[in-house]
């Protein structure tokens, strides 16, 4: 039935939507794509953080065995 | 009010550029301990064995011993650099090049399993565990599968040997046969040597190589400890610089930026398990973080390098052959496994499916870790003894 939507719509006008619609993807897109690559920068700003959760293996080791034996509970 | 705060921040600058230096010149004495320890593991090596050292390591001379050998040894202490830079040490003593390549294989599988624990931490948010779990372990598939496609190659023709070799007797010789340009490390070395030398027969002489192998193996692991933990503050800004500059680049990049961090803070484990939250966080995503744990494989090759300019001698060459070999390994793998596609895409899957069920599954992930890393090796061990 959607397709109907569309049915009174000139060719031309069609065409002109129709690019309209892409140029506007096009710009979503690139937008996502901006945050993406922001969030990925403002994730490494934080490294520091990223390298001393590195240095606690052995917590992170027993972090784990006490999540499994509260499942297990 | 623009002098107090100038007075007030001028003694703080000078203080860090002094901490600053004194932190390098640590790095730079614990490299000379790390370098000088090589030495001594070799010369242990070669005194404990008599020149007979084939015949002790005549149990790894079947390539699956070895290569559990480097497994298990590096997942317990956690650090392939250490692995690699006693191997060099030991080969500098007299063990056959062909005894250590699987060892050297093994050492790099046996490193993944501190980016896999680091990322057992993320156990309580079900996604970000997911996707964590999987940053952690391509790294392992593709260790896995490098070894799985290299060793029989290894064994059958000898490709890595060989090339290293080849390379070795480039940069090995002059009248002391040590690596070309690092004539001056021998006597450099060799009063720290000398001084261990003493000590071990001052407290047993019938067991002094023995003893010197320990201190040997003793300060390598400690060095390079200490070396990573400084580095990591050291080039903790250098780090950020390249990653940020590698952002929205291809994989090339990443592989680069990955070796070079790795090189800076000189350890493969540093860089891979930073990998592991920025993949939990789900900001990169996993075909984005791969390419930097190959990065890490290379550039964690450069310690066993360096070890090897410690050696000089007729076994130089060895040394430096072996450690090569870790290079040419590690470089080749990368080539092959990622530069084809169809092989490239094995380690993604294989990592993303297991996610999957370690995530579902928890337990999954405790026995993979302790499965993997131990309890294979073990039974292996077991069987190929029978």
């Amino acid at each position: 039935m959607a397709q109907n939507e569309y049915e009174d719509i000139s060719t031309k006008k069609l065409k002109k939507l129709i690019s309209r619609t892409e140029k506007t993807l096009a710009k979503l897109q690139e937008e996502l794509e901006k945050r993406n690559l922001d969030d990925q920068h403002s994730e490494i700003d934080h490294l520091e953080e990223h390298i001393d959760e590195a240095e606690h293996s052995l917590a992170n080791f027993v972090t784990f065995l006490k999540e499994i034996l509260a499942d297990k509970r | 009010m623009a002098e107090t705060s100038q007075a007030g921040a001028n003694p703080l600058s000078t203080q860090n550029t002094l901490i600053t230096i004194l932190q390098w010149l640590a790095v730079a004495t614990l490299v000379y301990l790390l370098i000088s320890s090589v030495g001594m593991i070799g010369a242990g090596f070669k005194g404990a064995t008599k020149g007979q050292a084939s015949d002790l390591f005549q149990f790894a001379t079947n390539p699956f011993m070895g290569l559990i050998i480097g497994i298990l040894a590096t997942a317990m202490i956690q650090s392939s650099s250490t692995v690699t830079s006693i191997i060099v040490g030991l080969v500098a003593g007299g063990l056959p090049v062909e005894t250590a390549v699987p060892m050297i294989m093994g050492a790099n599988i046996g490193t993944t399993i501190t980016n896999t624990i680091v990322s057992l931490g993320h156990v309580r948010r079900k996604k970000e565990f997911r996707r964590a779990f999987a940053a952690a372990t391509v790294h392992d598939f593709f260790n896995v599968m490098a070894v799985v496609i290299f060793l029989p190659i290894e064994i059958l023709f000898h490709p890595l040997a060989t090339a290293g070799g080849y390379l070795a007797g480039l940069f090995v010789g002059g009248e002391n046969m040590s690596v070309k340009g690092f004539n001056f490390i021998k006597p450099a070395t060799q009063p720290v040597i000398d001084v261990f030398t003493s000590l071990s027969q001052m407290i047993s002489d019938s067991a002094a190589y023995i003893l010197l192998i320990i201190f040997g193996i003793t300060i390598i692991f400690m060095a390079i400890t200490m070396i990573g933990k400084l580095l990591k503050k050291l080039m903790v800004g250098r780090a950020k610089v390249i990653m940020h500059n590698a952002i929205g680049k291809g994989p090339v990049t990443g592989i680069f930026s990955g070796m070079i961090i790795t090189i800076l803070v000189q350890s493969s484990s540093t860089t891979t398990s930073l990998m592991v939250p920025l993949a939990g966080s789900g900001v990169f995503r996993l075909k984005q973080i791969y390419p930097f744990t190959l990065g890490a494989n290379i550039g964690t090759t450069v310690t066993a390098l360096l070890a090897a300019t410690a050696i000089s001698g007729a076994t130089a060459i060895f040394a430096l052959q072996i450690a090569l070999v870790h290079l040419i390994y590690n470089v080749a793998a990368v080539l092959l496994i990622y530069g084809t596609p169809i092989l490239r895409r094995l380690p993604m899957a294989g990592a993303l499916a297991l996610g999957k069920i370690a995530a579902k599954n928890k337990p999954v992930a405790l026995f993979y870790v302790l499965g993997v890393f131990f309890a294979v090796p073990g039974v292996l061990i077991f069987i190929t003894n029978f």
